[in-house]
């Protein structure tokens, strides 16, 4: 069978159809640190952060037809390090894998520790009160990571048969309140939609907003990994990219305007200039002024559930990973010992857990770090964004032949509009009145460590040439190996040669 | 509408509502068969035969020992684990029912193997810990081995046990969508195999 006929086949089948797919794009609307940035941003920018956002989802919507292309050219389960890999060799596969997500997870996973316990208790006055009192409600976070490690440890699962009720509950709860508080009479007056901003309009502020816009959206790629279990991968995959990007930005223009609508932005603290809602403390006040003493119950129950499943998935998912890069011999042996009765990875359960743990007690669970936290984690998946673009782009001129099932239309203009914007909003990443040195010193530490073990790792462990692409073809035999009936790697007599 | 019509879709959308939150629908992503394949190159078996699409048969290549091995999953919130379990089946000499449950005692460092019974005859335990302790190779196989279950049943003169191990699983999340596959080490291979021709000339003359 030829190249093109199995990766038709390999592209239509699947198991998953595109309700799944879509809900993979936007699975993390409800995620603290998103809910906190959005209100931030609304809070300061009002209708330039608006315009910020616009700017977001057209850079956006470019980037997800090039990953799109990537995932129809290469529909494993590699995603981002095999679509690099082949663009560009292995060093940079490795570093934009490991700044995608292992770099994102070091600050957005700390983001989310400290924040899941300070959104949900904060709905909760004397809960929050008591919190308060014995340390702070950031120490919840701490205790989910802490519960739920310990449990994963035993060998307990928390959330196995809940994960529809919860996905449809998070939804549903964001629209809900968004919508609520859009027809509900207005509780202040504004100028527009969204209101004025209090860092003015000019293009540096709007771009400095950018940043902070784009969070709300990088994540949208979590899908390309599910390209192998789709069915029609092809067609699903940039349909499913697409609606999820429009889905999330009218779910945050509607939530962004019922916010500013239902409360009044007043100043906090005249020294830092803190306004109510540069803080979490705006949730309980929106809810209660949408639905009354019942609204900041629910919202407090949807964030506690939201960031207990989320950090139990972490808690669940990343020890086992770690175990098996341990078994393969990536990670060092100690880390394929078993707890002896419960046969769990305890010193991987220990090590995922400690992380942001450390990260948040180190930090002091001060919420005034979680912006540059947040930030930090955009520059890290605006670094491996970029190197996916160049890839595609690198793939498009060195291998016209190979077969692309969906193609970025207009190449290549939607790479051009998502680097430049990317390279802009990492540039001007930094909102008014914060310290660039918070967001870029630990980013560029990270990635700089990153690079070094990478560049480690393909010279002296694997000892290949790091800066030599993959060849498409192998990539897919590999794949296409795993299949169940398929014992041999047949296809690769008959697949393309490389021009 | 009439009322049949209106009786008929209410039906049908509550059997798919109950089928959406059954506890035995595949989690979404699942790819029966994957695993499966993964395993069959870690094994190296000659005789590996996928008779379902998550059941397959193997057999060493002296035909001394015949496995089933199953395909089973577990949800979690935006992600599933694939588990293989390894299913031996021995004749039984004698009626009756048991079942017990093997694991490794210590606390940090494996130091024995404990038998505990769920049911069953109490003098069937006293001859299953016997012919373990007696069989030192079985033992040799069973310490360093990682299974993360281990049951043995009797039932209608036939033992089955059923062993699932560490390896040979797979972790698939959703959120972010990645898998990785959890291999089964050549050593832990080998012990494996030990462990279960060590049970099934254990279970035999019991």
């Amino acid at each position: 069978m030829s190249i093109n006929d199995r990766l038709t086949e390999h592209l239509n089948r699947g198991t998953v159809g595109f309700p799944t797919a879509l809900a993979s794009t936007i699975g993390l609307i409800m995620a603290s640190p998103v809910i906190l940035t959005a209100t931030m941003g609304f809070g300061i920018g009002g209708s330039a952060f608006a315009v910020a956002m616009l700017i977001a989802v057209v850079m956006m919507l470019a980037q997800a037809t090039t990953f799109a292309e990537a995932a129809s050219i290469l529909p494993t389960t590699g995603s981002v390090y095999d679509y690099i890999n082949c663009g560009m060799g292995r060093f940079f596969a490795i570093t934009g894998t490991l700044s995608a997500y292992l770099i994102v997870h070091v600050f957005a996973g700390t983001a989310e520790t400290i924040l899941s316990g300070v959104m949900a208790l904060v709905n909760f006055e004397h809960l929050n009160t008591l919190a308060e009192s014995v340390g702070g409600s950031w120490l919840l976070g701490v205790g989910f990571v802490v519960v739920f490690g310990i449990l994963n440890i035993f060998g307990v699962s928390a959330f196995g048969r809940a994960e529809i009720i919860l996905t449809f509950g998070m939804w549903t709860t964001l629209m809900v309140f968004g919508v609520l508080g859009l027809i509900a009479a207005p509780a202040v007056q504004l100028d527009g939609w969204f209101g004025e901003s209090l860092v003015g309009t000019d293009l540096i502020t709007i771009l400095s907003l950018v940043g902070m816009a784009m969070f709300m959206f990088v994540g949208c790629e979590f899908v390309t990994p599910l390209a192998p279990d789709l069915r029609q991968s092809a067609r699903v995959m940039p349909k499913a990219m697409i609606l999820g990007l429009l889905s999330v930005a009218t779910c945050m223009f509607i939530y962004g305007a019922a916010m500013k609508r239902q409360v009044e932005n007043v100043l906090l603290d005249a020294a830092s200039g803190v306004h109510l809602l540069d803080t979490p403390m705006a949730i309980p006040k929106f809810a209660e002024q949408v639905m009354g003493d019942i609204g900041p119950i629910w919202l407090g129950i949807g964030f506690l559930f939201a960031g207990a499943a989320t950090i139990n998935t972490l808690m669940a998912g990343v020890p086992r990973i770690l175990y098996g890069m341990a078994v393969d011999g990536a990670l060092p042996k100690v880390f394929t010992y078993l707890h002896p009765r419960f046969k769990t990875p305890l010193l991987c359960i220990v090590v995922v857990m400690l992380i942001p743990c450390l990260h948040a007690l180190y930090l002091g669970g001060n919420a005034d770090n979680i912006m540059p936290l947040v930030l930090a984690a955009v520059c890290a998946w605006s670094f491996a964004y970029l190197l996916v673009t160049l890839s595609v782009v690198i793939l498009r001129i060195r291998r016209p032949d190979l077969p692309r099932a969906y193609r970025s239309p207009f190449f290549p203009l939607p790479q051009i509009v998502s680097s430049i914007g990317i390279l802009l909003g990492m540039w001007f990443i930094t909102p008014p009145g914060m310290n660039p040195a918070d967001i870029y010193i630990p980013f560029g530490v990270m990635l700089g460590c990153t690079a070094v073990y990478a560049l480690f790792w393909t010279l002296v462990v694997q000892k290949v040439n790091p800066f030599k692409p993959a060849l498409v073809e192998d990539v897919l035999a590999k794949e296409f190996s795993y299949e169940p009936g398929k014992h041999h790697n047949d296809y690769l007599d008959h697949a393309a040669k490389t021009v | 509408m009439s009322l049949a019509s209106i009786t008929t879709i209410i039906s049908t959308m509550l059997q798919k509502l109950s089928e959406l939150f059954s506890a035995s629908r595949a989690p979404a992503g699942y790819r029966p068969g994957v695993t499966l394949e993964h395993l069959r190159r870690n094994l190296g078996l000659a005789s590996f035969e996928q008779t379902e699409l998550t059941v397959a048969r193997a057999s060493l290549d002296d035909g001394s020992l015949q496995l089933e091995i199953v395909e089973r999953t577990e949800s979690q919130l935006l992600m599933h684990l694939v588990m293989t379990e390894f299913v031996l089946r021995v004749p039984a000499t004698r009626e009756g029912m048991a079942s017990f449950e093997l694991h490794h005692t210590g606390s940090v460092r494996r130091t024995g193997i404990r038998c505990r019974q769920h049911a069953g005859d109490a003098a069937l335990l006293v001859g299953l810990e016997a012919g373990l302790l007696a069989d030192s190779m079985l033992q040799q196989a069973l310490m360093p081995l990682d299974f993360k279950r281990l049951r043995i049943d009797l039932q209608a003169r036939q033992w089955c046990v059923r062993l699932e191990h560490m390896g040979g699983s797979e972790v698939v999340n959703r959120m972010p969508a990645f898998r990785r596959y959890i291999a089964l080490s050549r050593e832990q291979r080998d012990w494996l195999l030990e462990s279960l021709s060590g049970l099934q000339r254990v279970l035999r003359t019991l």
